[in-house]
């Protein structure tokens, strides 16, 4: 059987979707809890389709915490290393 | 009628692109010549019919008007005002102490500013018990829930034995604690990382901080032992060394860029290696030393770094993560959104511990003797800390008032302000770099914000796509 290609424009849309999705669960706390919590609600108002809907549920919520983490340590330098700023 | 309103903004041109900046909301955007002009049009408050009236020999009725709608949108046109009430990056719980183990060196490199520094202890080592009063020190705060400890000097290495011991304390002190996340650090000029110090920090999270100028003629003119001769081949084979043994830890380089020499140099024999981080800067005197970048140096300078950061730039959108540290910070607080009231923690969540046990905001100002707020007997000066917090607030800081790029730098490191002699050189370094790190995220966000994983976690991504196999397209 001959497999159904979906349209260029539709699987970009998606591939956008997801992106800021993800990319929101890094950076904003309030974002990623609804997302682990509630995926279904973030579901809803991102108007995904089930297959990504159960692709978000798959994801591991340890992993962006940890790296949601990190990135706060970056940007207020609370890393133990020296740093010497900037330029 | 009232006239359209500019947020304030900061807009300029870089690798052949535009690019806009809402400098209270730091938020970016990449913007056509058509946006771009209209913004310089209303830096002053204008109608609308004004503006078609202004943009109609070069641009579309149409196209100006979806320009307007797209700004007030954002609300970077408006007819009210701009909110004036700001929230703060917070800061994370994680709590830094930098131990100054060893107030002396055993080289004489000939920018060094702690030789320079009007300190009585210089030459003094700390004491195995006043580390582990520094230690105690800082998990005594009740907020903590994660644990740095840096060493540093001078050179830390000639103290080794306080180093250990205090790596052994901090680490059994946090496990009586419950604390699993402890992160250590050390600034070295790699000359005494032998076998036996290789083999204690493998097993540790440590951070080797190695500084390396670049290539032996660069760096033995400046990073000299007493006698003259040049450190760069004993650092590299201890570095070779270091980078080879397999551990947990991790290695970075810092290089000081004098007059003599370029930072394209410096960024490209760094490369070779294969560093966690590469932070580079210039030098900064006080006094306008001997070594300091002249203008035309300085012009050198920038255009090194816009290379570097097309360099970035290629990496970070392979998925790679460029070392080069100097981009990072402002690249990730874009991302984020977010605006810092101070430039660190110093101070808050980070101390520094002289060899007697004097704490200061930071090991950089520990080393040089000033910004006294405590000591490991009787712990911080409330007094004192609060003065020295109130200084360096981005609030208190009045020739940063205007400037736009304050929500992101938050002033810059209080200490380069005192070791620079050049505030305006300092800012202009500054705000260029600030710029190439604004081009860099937006370029990357537009091609796939999470691209941008990669300055944390390049392998973030990757498994990432395994779970939505449709990034990969």
């Amino acid at each position: 059987m001959e497999e159904k290609k979906i349209p260029y424009h539709t699987l970009k849309a998606k591939v956008e979707k997801i992106e800021r999705i993800l990319g929101k669960a890094i950076v904003d706390p309030e974002f990623r809890k609804v997302l682990f919590e509630c995926p279904s609600k973030v579901a809803k108002q991102y108007e995904l389709d089930e297959e990504t809907l159960h692709m978000i549920e798959h994801l591991d919520r340890r992993s962006i915490e940890k790296l949601a983490k990190s990135l706060e340590a970056r940007i207020t330098k609370d890393a133990a290393v020296i740093i010497f700023c900037g330029s | 009628m009232v006239g359209l309103k500019r947020a304030e903004i900061h807009r300029f041109e870089e690798f052949g692109r535009k690019f806009l900046l809402d400098v209270k909301k730091n938020s970016v955007y990449i913007i056509d010549d058509l946006t771009f002009d209209l913004l310089g049009l209303c830096s002053q408050p204008m109608e609308e019919a004004q503006i078609f009236d202004r943009l109609a020999a070069v641009y579309s009725t149409a196209s100006i008007r979806e320009a307007i709608n797209f700004l007030k949108h954002k609300g970077i046109l408006m007819t009210g005002e701009e909110p004036t009430e700001l929230t703060f990056q917070p800061l994370t719980n994680k709590f830094s102490i930098t131990l100054n183990v060893a107030q002396s060196c055993n080289l004489r490199c000939r920018y060094c500013y702690v030789e320079k520094a009007p300190t009585g202890s210089r030459g003094s080592l700390m004491s195995e018990a006043t580390a582990k009063k520094g230690i105690d020190f800082i998990l005594s705060f009740d907020e903590l829930e994660s644990l740095g400890v840096s060493f540093y000097g001078g050179e830390p290495l000639l103290n080794y034995p306080v180093v250990k011991s205090a790596m052994q304390y901090a680490s059994r002190r946090a496990e009586e604690i419950g604390l699993e996340d402890v992160e250590f650090h050390i600034t070295t000029n790699g000359t005494l990382l032998s076998d036996e110090i290789l083999d204690f920090f493998k097993n540790y999270n440590i951070n080797v901080l190695i500084s390396l100028d670049g290539p032996p003629e660069v760096h033995d003119s400046k990073r000299i032992f007493p006698n003259g001769d040049g450190t760069h081949q004993i650092v590299l084979k201890n570095l070779k060394n270091l980078l080879a043994t397999e551990g947990i830890h991790h290695v970075s380089a810092s290089a000081v860029i004098t007059k003599d020499h370029r930072l394209r140099d410096a960024y490209e024999y760094l490369s070779q290696f294969d560093f966690k981080d590469v932070k580079i800067s210039y030098v900064r005197y006080q006094d306008g030393g001997e070594f300091a970048l002249s203008e035309s140096q300085k012009q050198l300078y920038l255009k090194d770094m816009r290379e570097i950061a097309k360099d970035c730039l290629e990496k970070i959108s392979r998925g790679e993560r460029p070392p080069y540290y100097n981009f990072e910070t402002k690249i990730l607080q874009l991302w984020k959104g977010s605006r810092k009231r101070y430039f660190c923690p110093a101070g808050i969540r980070r101390f520094g511990i002289s060899p007697k046990g004097d704490i200061h905001p930071c090991g950089v100002a520990a080393a040089q003797g000033i910004h006294r707020i405590g000591d490991v007997h009787t712990g911080l000066y409330a007094e004192k800390t609060k003065r020295f917090l109130q200084k360096i607030s981005l609030e208190n800081r009045e020739e940063c008032t205007n400037c736009w790029a304050r929500y992101l730098c938050a002033g810059g490191c209080f200490l380069l302000l005192v070791r620079d002699y050049d505030a305006k050189r300092r800012c202009e370094i500054n705000l260029r770099n600030t710029e190439l790190a604004i081009a860099i995220f937006a370029l990357i966000r537009e091609k796939n914000e999470l691209l941008l994983s990669s300055l944390l976690d390049p392998s973030f991504l990757p498994r990432l796509r395994k779970i939505f196999p449709v990034l990969d397209d």
